[in-house]
């Protein structure tokens, strides 16, 4: 025992005793200059004591410290009073800590315990589903019926946090289901034509079914959302297919000028917007999450056909309403007010029936629908895909167990994302084999649902240390493409070829510029970005009514993603992330942020005007939206987002008994003056003022991210964004926040890869990993872009073992 | 866990959440078949209620009521309101409202024995078979599904529209669903054998910490599958037929003011088929207005209030109005006969928000309110100190029967009502 101890003191001494030379001489008394008049025997501020820190990086205890150290001293927050290292002090003790860490890096072996064995993420899960059975339909999202995770910190891949619950089990029984359902053969329903008048029509409150004898008309008033849409009854598509539309119908009185609400111009042309939805989530006559777009029709004043395609899904039927159209029955009555004013409209409807009081009084702009015809569902091909994907193309009637083999095995290697082993597969073949004579394909459903439903296809398991061939396949491709890898990976896996470098890296550039990479970019964003939180507290309706007209809340967050996609496509570096020269705006965005000449609802690439206060991620709408309430803007909230996002450093939750600050809005003080005297305490300040400047700076921007000047409409209260850094330096506007920021490019950078090491391996890093971290950004040159980085990360050891 | 006999353990096993009800086991409870049971009723109001206008200036049983408590008037026997009571060790804003029925951040579950298991599962437990739904999880037409947790840390999803909800209590399959449901059952129970044979190989290759996950998903299979042998028993047994309230699915959700009383009814509703003993409720604060005279500002916005008189008079509208649909709830309750008295003598009402003010998001100080349930109530009961909340969780939970003598961090029952 006593030998034992002797050989590990030795051991653990050796590299202290190496250090220690230039630790004596000069970090030692720079510690005790600078830090220990805070740090020390005396005070220790922010519960940090360096008096008896030693020069050792090997333990955890003092590693976390020296990695304190390092990070203020970059950051150059630390110290904040005079006497101030000099630059060339400061970098000498960067450098021996960055030093010493590097050495730890290459000695060390890869950590232990790795990543444990975990769950699919829900977007994992219906991606990986998705490509099994070759669906690509449209708002087929099979994750509405699951619970959202409980993610606390991080991102939905990490291990520890990803539970199975029975809620949970019961549901993937349930979508495997669904999806099984629409791989079995089925007979090819019969195509039709059929076309209805408009009495077999639906109508909604705001529109008019006519029946005069035997002719009948639909007449569209209005567009209120749940009020406005009319559908064919009984007309639901059997299968998913394609069905040719014609509808005959015409604009009256489109010229006349109305002048009430929300009615349209004269001469605008008058849009019929048609749509798809199904009755799953509710009443389709009522705004769905079922709900797709199908088309837009101009509507004439002549009667005439309109004819078009629509794309089915089984189930699902055809919705339609004026998408431009005048006020419906409130209009309706306004109308008779402006015009009739005798009329009781809504005394005279009682009496006298809605279709009768319509015709009676009612003189305001209509879209008449006569006819609708459907000729449908045509297929592309038949079986249809998910069917041949699995089945292939002419599926036998009476399947024996000899296909049933030769089918379930290629389709379990597939979802399991490995070859299957015979005896894996015994139980489920005995399963399937018990029914199949009675049951044919249901039993095979059966099968299927299992492989389905088993840990194989649930879970990620990786071996212990170096990843083999297929871990790695199964990395790479959730990590890139948030789904399962495809049959290329798979291919290079079987082969064994996957681990060799020269392979490794040629599929590693042929899925960053594959489009998949999408789901990469979204998802990660979202999480990084805390995007939920832009929809989770909605912006006040009366108070923001763009944000809703305009649609901004589903724009913002494209405008994000496809920021990020610009710099993965084009390699761009990722310091765009803290300033651009440019955005990626599509029309509306770029209306929004008052940036001209951008037509058109796609995204693309516009150089912003020098003075612009856009560019970079920290004043797109869907982080200052994110980073309010709806309501206020909170500098404390928005400083704390932009020092973990941004800066890549969490924050101490705030003492429990710490009471939260107290609004008041009846102008008596500035938020920047409560501020300051919040951090007059000093127990708020000593995290406070690393936290407020960065949110004081952004004050600038309301609540969903517009400019302001003042506070309130009257000019009243006007917002000051100055603010002085915690090192004394003054920013005035975000402007200088930016360039702040962009001094502190390779702390963005640590904390940028952190952020997506964690995502891509499922765990956090333990503080002695942030050294692999490290060893990541050191690699990255000038001119290397957003591909670059994430080469790198692929290639370290933290991505290729467990 | 290993070598286990899945059936047998599906025999022993404990009673999960839940489950519905197997006929064999009515008429098991404590008090015998035909004295009425407890029921207990949590009310979430998401967005609380302003202190100023809610607390009463004076206490005792005599007490003033506060503006906010006016419309209970006639109730004012019937209920208590507290004072000086919080969950002393939550803190967070809106981050900490899951924690509202247990009193335990998620982030702190590991530090309690039962984690952060919240008071209507933990009495949904105590129910287990007895009634079709163990317990009844309702948002008024949203809900951010954090309300009630599992022993486990897992939440519980909610039912978020009214036709829904009239669905699963009173509206039976048609006998193709019934087929199809009885057809799903019998496949997932010969999927879910083939899955356990499965795992028993994988499990061998496993390391200690890949195992724990693999018994956890284990665990979720098993209870499904316990869960699934009830529902069998069910598929074929009539709900209680009721009046389908008007206009379930169609223009109700516009007025938002008026769907609450909706809510209420189906929640009478259930109560008196005995279809649930165990109901929680959640009350969003949306962005829009809630539709009542003299509110234009959204809910939200108005709890946001930064003591603009404006707003503050626009929200106390908002709180009264929750007061007067849980004053018309319990005269409901008090009109509908028990075989041994009432209703609402034998339903706790515990109604509450996390938030002590929302303008500043802080968690201190909460409005609670305990009604009916059969207490010595006490008027304005001003705790002399800061009291746990879950005290008063933990006294309606012996109420309901439980042999417990601790609730989470509870330090004690609220001996004054008992």
């Amino acid at each position: 025992m006593y030998k034992l101890l002797c050989v590990y003191f030795c051991l653990s001494f050796i590299p202290s005793l190496l250090a220690d030379e230039k630790f004596n001489s000069s970090i030692k008394p720079f510690i005790k200059e600078y830090c220990i008049r805070c740090h020390g025997e005396e005070k220790q501020k922010g519960d940090r004591r360096y008096d008896s820190l030693k020069p050792d990086f090997k333990s955890e205890e003092s590693a976390v410290m020296w990695r304190d150290i390092l990070d203020q001293l970059l950051l150059e927050e630390m110290p904040p009073k005079k006497p101030f290292p000099t630059n060339e002090k400061s970098k000498e003790v960067i450098d021996w800590i960055t030093n010493n860490f590097k050495k730890l890096r290459e000695e060390k072996a890869v950590s232990k315990n790795g990543t444990v064995m975990r769950r699919l993420s829900h977007m994992e899960y219906t991606n990986a589903l998705k490509d099994l059975f070759k669906i690509d339909l449209p708002n087929f999202d099979l994750t509405r019926g699951l619970t959202e995770d409980n993610i606390l910190h991080g991102f939905d891949t990490d291990a520890k946090q990803l539970k199975a619950t029975p809620h949970l089990f019961s549901k993937y029984l349930e979508i495997a289901d669904r999806f099984i359902d629409k791989a079995l053969p089925a007979p090819k329903p019969k195509t039709k034509k059929t076309a209805y008048p408009a009495r077999m029509i639906a109508a909604a409150r705001d529109n008019y079914l006519i029946k005069e004898g035997k002719k009948s008309y639909l007449d569209l008033t209005g567009r209120t959302p749940d009020a406005s849409r009319s559908y064919v009854r009984n007309l639901v598509s059997p299968e998913d297919g394609t069905y040719k539309i014609r509808i005959n119908a015409q604009a009256i009185d489109r010229s006349k000028n109305w002048k009430i609400y929300r009615c349209p111009k004269p001469g605008t042309p008058w849009v019929l917007k048609v749509i798809a939805t199904s009755a799953e989530y509710g009443p389709v006559n009522k705004p769905s999450p079922a709900d797709y777009d199908i088309t837009t029709v101009v509507i004439e004043d002549q009667r005439k056909d309109y004819e078009f395609e629509a794309f089915l899904r089984k189930g699902y039927q055809l919705v339609f309403y004026w998408q431009n159209g005048g006020g419906g029955d409130p209009g309706a009555f306004q109308v008779q007010k402006k015009h009739f004013k005798e009329v009781d409209y809504i005394e005279s409807k009682k009496k006298i029936g809605k279709a009768n009081t319509y015709l009676k009084y009612y003189h305001g702009p209509k879209l008449r629908i006569n006819e609708i015809e459907f000729d449908g569902p045509h297929f592309k091909q038949w079986p249809l895909k998910p069917v041949t994907s699995i089945f292939g193309e002419n599926p036998p009637a009476k399947p024996n167990m000899e296909y049933v083999r030769m089918t379930l095995h290629p389709f379990a290697s597939k979802a399991w994302r490995r070859p299957a082993k015979d005896e894996e597969l015994k139980p489920v073949y005995d399963l399937v084999s018990s029914t199949l004579d009675k049951e044919g394909y249901r039993a095979i459903a059966k099968g299927m649902k299992a492989i389905l439903c088993s840990p194989g296809f649930l879970y990620h398991y990786q071996n212990k240390g170096k990843l083999d061939n297929f871990a790695l396949a199964s990395r790479l491709s959730f990590f890139l493409w948030g789904t399962s890898p495809d049959h290329k990976l798979l291919r290079h896996a079987l082969r064994g070829k996957l681990t060799e470098p020269q392979v490794y890296k040629q599929e590693v550039a042929r899925m960053l510029q594959d489009p998949r990479t999408e789901n990469f970019i979204k998802h990660f964003s979202y999480q990084w970005l805390h995007l939920k939180k832009a929809n989770e507290m909605p912006p006040d309706e009366k108070k923001f009514r763009q944000y809703y007209s305009m649609d901004i809340d589903k724009e913002m967050l494209n405008e994000t993603q496809e920021f990020l996609k610009t710099l993965l496509k084009e390699n761009l570096s990722i310091y765009n992330c803290l300033d651009s020269d440019f955005a990626v705006l599509n029309e509306t965005m770029a209306k929004f942020y008052g940036v001209k000449g951008v037509s058109g609802d796609h995204y693309r690439k516009v150089t912003l005007p020098k003075n612009s206060i856009r560019g970079g991620l920290l004043t797109q709408t869907s982080v200052l939206t994110a980073t309010s309430n709806g309501v206020d803007t909170s500098p404390i909230v928005r400083g704390v987002w932009v020092l973990e996002n941004i800066l890549g450093i969490t924050p101490p939750t705030p003492p429990a008994d710490v009471e939260p600050l107290e609004p008041d809005i009846r102008g008596t003080k500035s938020v920047k003056e409560r501020l300051r005297v919040h951090r007059e305490k000093e127990t708020c300040n000593e995290c406070h003022r690393k936290i407020d400047y960065l949110g004081m700076t952004l004050e600038n921007f309301d609540p969903i991210g517009k400019w302001r000047s003042h506070y309130d409409k009257r000019k009243k209260v006007k917002v000051d964004a100055s603010a002085k850094t915690p090192n004394g330096e003054n920013i005035q506007s975000v402007k200088q926040l930016k360039q702040f920021l962009m001094k502190r490019k390779s702390t963005f950078a640590k904390g940028l890869t952190s952020k997506l090491v964690a995502y891509g391996i499922g765990r956090e890093m333990s503080y002695r990993e942030r050294n692999d971290i490290d060893g990541i950004v050191e690699q990255l040159k000038d001119g290397d872009g957003f591909r670059d980085l994430l080469a790198y990360i692929v290639n370290s050891q933290i991505f290729l073992n467990k | 866990m290993n070598n286990f006999d899945r059936r047998s353990f599906l025999k022993t096993a404990g009673i999960c959440m839940a489950l519905p009800y197997m006929p064999s086991l009515i008429g098991q409870t404590k008090k015998g078949s035909n004295a009425s049971p407890d029921r207990l009723l949590f009310f979430d109001v998401w967005l609380g209620l302003e202190a100023g206008a809610f607390f009463p200036k004076s206490t005792g049983k005599d007490y003033q009521l506060s503006p906010t408590l006016s419309p209970l008037k006639s109730h004012k026997e019937n209920f208590t309101v507290f004072s000086n009571v919080e969950h002393l060790s939550v803190v967070g804003g809106h981050r900490a409202q899951h924690a509202l029925l247990s009193g335990v951040l998620l982030s702190k579950a590991a530090q309690y024995k039962e984690g952060n298991i919240t008071a209507d599962i933990k009495a949904a437990e105590y129910v287990g078979v007895k009634t079709r739904y163990p317990s009844l999880h309702i948002g008024i037409n949203s809900g951010n599904n954090r309300m009630s947790w599992t022993r486990n840390g897992n939440s519980v999803p909610m039912v978020t529209k009214l036709d829904l909800l009239f669905k699963m209590l009173f509206v039976d399959d048609s006998s193709s669903q019934k087929a199809r449901k009885n057809r799903a059952l019998a496949e997932n129970s010969s999927v879910i054998d083939v899955i356990m044979t499965q795992s028993k190989d994988i499990n061998k290759k496993l390391d200690k910490e890949d195992k724990e996950k693999l018994d956890e998903y284990l665990t979720s299979v098993r209870e499904t599958e316990k869960k699934l042998q009830t529902q069998r028993d069910w598929i074929h047994k009539p709900k209680p037929q009721m009046k389908r309230p008007k206009d379930l699915d169609g223009s109700i959700y516009k007025d938002t003011a008026a769907v609450y009383e909706t809510y209420y009814d189906l929640v009478l509703m259930a109560l008196k088929t005995d279809s649930s003993r165990v109901v929680s409720m959640q009350f969003p604060g949306g962005g829009a207005p809630v539709s009542l005279d003299g509110v234009d500002t959204g809910y939200h916005l108005l709890s946001h209030h930064g003591k603009d008189p404006e707003r503050l008079k626009q929200l106390h509208i908002v709180e009264k109005h929750h007061m007067e649909q849980l004053s018309k709830f319990m005269t409901k309750l008090q009109n509908s006969k028990e075989a041994d008295s009432n209703l609402l003598d034998k339903t706790s009402i515990f109604m509450s928000g996390c938030m002590g003010n929302a303008s500043s998001h802080s968690n201190r100080r909460l409005p609670a309110i305990l009604a009916g349930g059969g207490y010595k109530h006490q008027g304005h009961m001003k705790m002399p100190k800061l009291t746990e909340m879950t005290n008063i969780y933990l006294t309606m939970l012996q109420k309901f029967g439980l042999e417990i003598d601790e609730f989470g961090p509870s330090t004690g029952i609220v001996s004054e009502l008992v």
